[in-house]
């Protein structure tokens, strides 16, 4: 079988891939990769298509072991890594053989990288999607994080698949949407035009947030200015990715990608989509502010962001 | 993009909201990934560089005005619930008999006396949100929710009443346990219920709690 054994998973690993959708009416959250345009070049770089299952490599500290030649990419958090004695810098295209070890330190900009193998992480599909659900349990290797020893099968490449990218070991894309360590990332949010809301967007746009530790997949806290706005619950109602939810406490939660299906606190504002990638580089310690868009700045922004993922997925020739 | 009505728990707005939910289902429009009902509110969730928002909002207004005074597809067939109510099965059971000035066994007596609407699936897989419960044994949730809810447990939150699919924090009241499984991959539809589906909860003792849901033609 061809496969990748897993040596030292790091903080967290765990199989995803665009989301498990079509399923939270019956309250199953979509999951899938934090940072879906780095989980897309990594597959688009090894020549896959982008719906094949990653493994979301959270910090990094991350060890594994190749039984078969195949292409490899690592993209999303800038890191250093090795494979076999040959030192690289994420992101980038390789190719690894039978007994290649990868190795790789500690992300230096943003938090979550991205390894996509050419034929894509072939674990089985549950309710249509490989994405790993770890509080429900199934998805991904057994509903769960990666464990050192696992073996996480390969797929064969499909025929028509499109020309992988030549090995690159150079930088492939600068690193610049990444958020910076000590500075303030700005996330774009649309906000609800509720009159009922105004105060809450204004309390989301009245400080810099910082992340705390008490954030994850399901959703980052946020602590900043005590607030002096009065907010209550709503019915419950559904979510979205990026959805920011202000509760009594006035500390906002920013909802991700293992987020419940609904909830009963307000959302006065979501994150554009362009930025999501963005929200979801952000580690403990980041700070954030928001700042107010509308739909023709949000769909330029996603253009442009399309057209950056374009433009990364043309590897130079080496 | 969502779909609001009037935010109440309410039968009529919740089968306005599920008869939107089923037209879109029945033809999707494309850039529609996923479409989630809740009491008085529906998300359409979609591609935004794949879908022709404008023609979507139409699409959905015009839906959501239709849907006025729709009762939506009728369910013929009840869930019976089985629940053991009480003792080490309803930690809240007595709380609740205290807030409404009545008997652990009435509270139970009005708990069952009733067919609960299954609203919408939410908050975890299977996890149905139901109503509406006897004002009189509608007692708030905890401030602060019990670090672990066992699995099956059946809880009130006021208007609302539920049952925990598996075991997880939780803030409602709880006064029983069911024994059937409220999600299962096995299944061709994993989860036991789906909104619009009504619902009665029978008393059984607790080494009768075996059966899983039961319905009735």
């Amino acid at each position: 079988m061809t496969g990748m054994i897993v040596v030292r998973p790091g903080l967290l690993s765990t199989v995803q891939d665009l989301g498990r959708w079509g399923h939270q009416a019956a309250g199953v959250p979509v999951c899938g990769a934090m940072d879906t345009w780095s989980h897309r070049l990594a597959n688009r770089l090894v020549g896959n298509t982008t719906e094949l299952a990653t493994i979301e490599i959270t910090v990094g500290d991350f060890e594994a072991r190749f039984t078969h030649a195949r292409i490899v990419a690592l993209t999303g958090a800038e890191m250093d890594a090795v494979i076999g004695d040959q030192p690289f810098s994420a992101p980038a295209v390789f190719t690894v053989w039978d007994g290649a070890r990868l190795v790789t330190a500690r992300a230096r900009r943003g938090v979550r990288a991205y390894l996509a193998v050419r034929g894509g992480f072939a674990v089985p599909a549950v309710l249509g999607s490989r994405s790993t659900f770890i509080r429900g349990g199934f998805g991904g290797v057994d509903g769960r994080a990666l464990r050192a020893g696992d073996e996480v099968p390969i797929g064969s490449p499909a025929n028509d698949a499109q020309q992988a990218e030549p090995a690159s070991r150079d930088r492939l894309v600068a690193c610049d949407w990444l958020p910076r360590r000590g500075e303030v990332t700005t996330l774009r949010v649309l906000a609800s035009d509720v009159p009922g809301h105004a105060p809450l967007v204004a309390r989301l746009m009245s400080c810099d947030w910082t992340v705390t530790p008490a954030s994850d997949r399901m959703g980052y806290r946020l602590d900043g200015a005590p607030g002096a706005v009065r907010v209550t619950d709503v019915l419950t109602m559904p979510t979205a990715m990026g959805s920011v939810q202000l509760p009594p406490s006035s500390q906002p939660i920013l909802l991700m990608a293992d987020r419940q299906t609904t909830g009963g606190y307000a959302q006065p504002a979501a994150v554009i989509t362009a930025d999501l990638p963005v929200a979801a580089q952000l580690a403990p310690g980041d700070r954030v502010r928001f700042a107010t868009a509308d739909l023709v700045v949000a769909r330029d922004a996603l253009v442009a962001r399309e057209a950056q993922l374009a433009a990364a997925s043309r590897a130079p020739r080496s | 993009m969502l779909v609001e009505f009037e935010p109440v728990i309410d039968t009529d707005v919740n089968a306005r909201v599920l008869a939107v939910a089923s037209a879109l289902e029945r033809r999707r429009p494309p850039g529609v990934r996923d479409v989630v009902p809740a009491y008085a509110s529906l998300a359409v969730h979609l591609d935004p560089l794949r879908v022709d928002r404008d023609g979507l909002c139409e699409q959905l207004s015009a839906l959501a005005e239709g849907a006025a005074g729709d009762a939506g597809p009728q369910p013929s067939e009840e869930v019976l619930i089985p629940v053991s109510y009480g003792g080490t099965n309803g930690p809240d059971l007595a709380s609740v008999a205290a807030w409404a000035g009545i008997t652990e066994a009435q509270v139970v007596t009005r708990h069952v006396g009733r067919t609960y609407r299954v609203f919408m699936i939410g908050f975890l897989p299977g996890f149905p949100y139901m109503g509406v419960v006897d004002p009189t044994i509608a007692m708030p949730r905890h401030d602060a929710p019990r670090a672990r809810v066992p699995a099956g447990s059946v809880g009130i939150a006021g208007p609302q009443t539920g049952i925990y699919p598996v075991e997880t924090p939780g803030g409602w009241r709880v006064i029983g346990r069911a024994a059937c499984s409220l999600f299962d991959l096995c299944r061709e539809r994993p989860s036991l219920l789906a909104p619009g589906q009504r619902v009665r909860f029978v008393p059984v003792d607790a080494a009768d709690a075996r059966m899983g849901g039961i319905a009735t033609p």
